[in-house]
């Protein structure tokens, strides 16, 4: 027999009782040793968590009004060797400080294994998000970096012509698109689902056409290996997990749809550089047009941003990091012989691209060019 | 059974037990996107409550998370009506005096006022959300297995205070006094212990005088005067409170509270947040140690009251974001 207070959920008063557990029920007797009521043990309840030298308060599934408290943390584990459930907040096993080291390593240990494995896990996510996906997704942030596309019809006739030759041998699942905004900085992007933008200051840059054809073949090859995707992947991935350590939904989700900033944003690694380098070289000498226009494009930026205080008008170097090994290996690769990517009067149109504004988000004119 | 006089809350909580269930949370948040959140915020209240007593005997807290998390979906889907509401009504307004040839400008302002209106719509709630809040709180919360309850109306309180608000303004604020007092009076008249009322007798224009002075010596100490001025109206509040025969006392100081707020500011900034789970311990013993319950209540007088509410104020609080533990 074990002392304990019941209150019965009808008045506030409280109730010197003694509980005796027989056969599958817990019994209640007053003060006088009468039987008050019995309880099945099978719908017995914790009221709430107990810890070490809490009293421990119980109810019924049947009763959920009335509580029981005893002290006696024994006869708990007598009604728990009846109904194993109660178990489950009988939380004496540990002290406070070792629950708090547990968690605590527990914690740590699956931060640090989600921090370590977006990266691994970034590929395959990305990899198997359906193309049209990420085509919406592009066509999302190109409409939001591009305030104006340059639309001369001759210039776009060359550009759409030369990515057709670039991506013709490329059996790639992706639609490519490519358009020029009327901005002055120097630099070019590849989206999502096989949009590919490039700004005016590049071509303006650009020497020859082989320069822009070298770039334009660079950022078809980091879509093909789906680089963009796998980086907005990676960025969301760090920045939920985050979000869900400061425990705030509606931040996941306002994450989500800055996805757009985070592309713009958005600097590739060492190795898909190298990966984009390679493959775009060998697009270029599938199609059979010289292939050394990225590295004379590369080291002309270099010279200048050497050169002086250029503004960060030269965007192309930050988000495209070019270092001697990289020079060093597309010269192992390049064929500088083929043909240039395209005859004066082509490039004089690709010049001349800006002469015509386009308004605002107006979709790039579909022109059927068989290449 | 009687309680004996002058009680004070008592506080068993330690801060290493409530960090334990706060890392818990955090990892149920990260795996669940943060969605874990109000299943969060309902262990952390069960600790706090089972943690506090009165004459040797804890409080429950009964509420559920699934309770908070579809208050919070309905506020989230009522706000949102409000503010779908408006931009149509904005579209059509515009569409309206498009069609008058008004010029863009003065329908794109048109459609601004339309839409500032539905965000401020949706801070009126505020009033609502907090009394509904408070609602759910007092349903969730038994001693002695008897429920707390909130009689009345939020829809009342809300219109009250809309009214002392625009009477704030009227007055620059001359009657926050008598605004505090009423608001408070509205709420503390319709909780109850079970079948048991709680009373509040107290008068705004008792707290007049002393309002005055905090308000004059506002700038010269700094703003303290008004912290002041809030704990005087909080032990005047609570001396005023009565459940049946039993009075409340508030024996706070000034000093404190300051040391309370700026302790707990210090250990969130030194220790980047983490003690957060310690400041609620201190925060709820803060209570236990000034709060104290002076004279008799006949518990066999007290009955279990029959109203049961749902959490969509709660949810409401949740969607403002004004809401703690």
């Amino acid at each position: 027999m074990t002392p304990a207070y019941w209150t019965d959920g009808k008045t506030a008063e409280r109730h010197n009782v003694s509980l005796a557990v027989i056969d599958n029920d817990l019994v209640f007797y007053d003060e006088d040793n009468n039987e008050i009521q019995r309880w099945p043990c099978a719908g017995l309840q914790l009221m709430e968590e107990v810890y070490r030298n809490d009293p421990v308060r119980l109810k019924h599934l049947e009763h959920p009004t009335q509580v029981i408290t005893i002290h006696d943390h024994l006869f708990l584990e007598q009604l728990i060797n009846k109904q194993p459930k109660l178990g489950r907040r009988h939380l004496v096993k540990y002290s406070a400080t070792q629950r708090l080291l547990i968690f605590s390593a527990a914690l740590t240990s699956i931060v640090l294994g989600m921090f370590v494995s977006i990266p691994y896990l970034a590929s395959p996510i990305a990899a198997s998000l359906p193309p049209s996906w990420e085509q919406s997704w592009g066509e999302g942030v190109a409409s939001i970096m591009v305030k104006e596309t340059c639309i001369a019809p001759e210039g776009q006739v060359a550009l759409e012509t030369l990515l057709n030759q670039i991506t013709a041998g490329s059996n790639s699942r992706y639609q490519f698109n490519v358009v020029v905004s009327n901005d002055p900085m120097v630099n070019a992007f590849a989206l999502p689902g096989g949009q590919i933008v490039i700004q005016r200051g590049l071509i303006d840059k650009a020497n020859d056409s082989t320069e822009v054809a070298g770039v334009l073949a660079h950022e078809v090859a980091h879509i093909i290996e789906r680089h963009p995707t796998e980086g907005v992947v990676r960025a969301i991935g760090t920045q939920v997990l985050i979000a869900g350590l400061i425990g705030d939904a509606s931040t996941a989700a306002s994450i989500l749809s800055e996805a757009s900033q985070l592309l713009i944003d958005m600097a590739y690694s060492r190795d898909d550089e190298s990966e984009a380098d390679e493959l775009g070289v060998a697009l270029l000498n599938k199609a059979g047009i010289r292939s050394d226009g990225l590295i004379s494009f590369f080291e002309k930026l270099q010279v200048t941003t050497k050169q002086a205080d250029v503004p960060d008008v030269l965007k192309y170097l930050s988000s495209h990091p070019a270092e001697q090994t990289r020079i060093n290996s597309l010269n192992a690769i390049v064929q500088p012989d083929s043909e240039p990517a395209m005859n004066s009067k082509d490039w004089q149109a690709l010049k001349n691209i800006c002469d015509q504004i386009g308004p605002i988000t107006e979709p790039p004119a579909k022109k059927d060019i068989q290449a | 059974m009687e309680l004996p006089s002058a009680q004070r809350l008592q506080h068993h909580g330690s801060g290493t037990e409530l960090f334990s269930i706060f890392i818990v949370n955090i990892i149920f948040n990260i795996l669940t996107l943060g969605i874990y959140q109000f299943w969060a915020k309902t262990r952390i209240r069960r600790y706090l409550w089972s943690q506090t007593s009165v004459d040797d005997e804890r409080f429950e807290y009964t509420g559920k998370g699934i309770e908070l998390f579809l208050g919070y979906l309905i506020a989230m889907a009522v706000l949102f009506g409000v503010v779908m509401v408006f931009a149509i009504i904005g579209v059509v307004i515009a569409a309206i005096m498009y069609s008058m040839s008004y010029d863009e400008e003065t329908i794109a302002v048109a459609f601004i006022v339309a839409y500032g209106f539905a965000y401020l719509l949706t801070l009126l709630l505020l009033p609502y959300a907090i009394y509904a809040a408070q609602r759910y709180k007092l349903t969730r919360t038994r001693w002695r297995s008897i429920r707390f309850g909130l009689a009345g109306s939020p829809v009342k309180y809300t219109f009250k205070t809309l009214g002392y608000t625009f009477l704030f303004f009227v007055t620059l604020g001359l009657i926050t006094p008598i605004m505090n007092n009423n608001l408070n009076s509205y709420m503390m008249n319709h909780t109850q212990f079970g079948s048991q009322r709680f009373s509040y007798d107290g008068d705004g224009k008792d707290m007049f005088g002393k309002f005055l002075i905090a308000l004059l010596l506002i700038i010269p100490t700094l703003g303290i005067s008004m912290i002041w001025y809030m704990m005087a109206e909080l032990r005047y509040q609570a001396a005023h409170t009565y459940l049946q025969d039993m009075r409340f006392e508030v024996d706070a100081t000034t000093a404190s509270v300051i040391w309370l707020i700026f302790s707990n500011l210090l250990l969130l900034i030194i220790t980047l947040g983490l003690a957060t789970p310690w400041i609620y311990i201190r925060n709820t013993r803060y209570i236990s140690r000034y709060l104290k319950l002076d004279g008799q209540l006949d518990f066999s007088q007290i009955e279990q009251s029959s109203t049961e509410v749902n959490a969509a104020g709660e949810g409401l609080v949740q969607a403002f974001d004004v809401g703690g533990i």
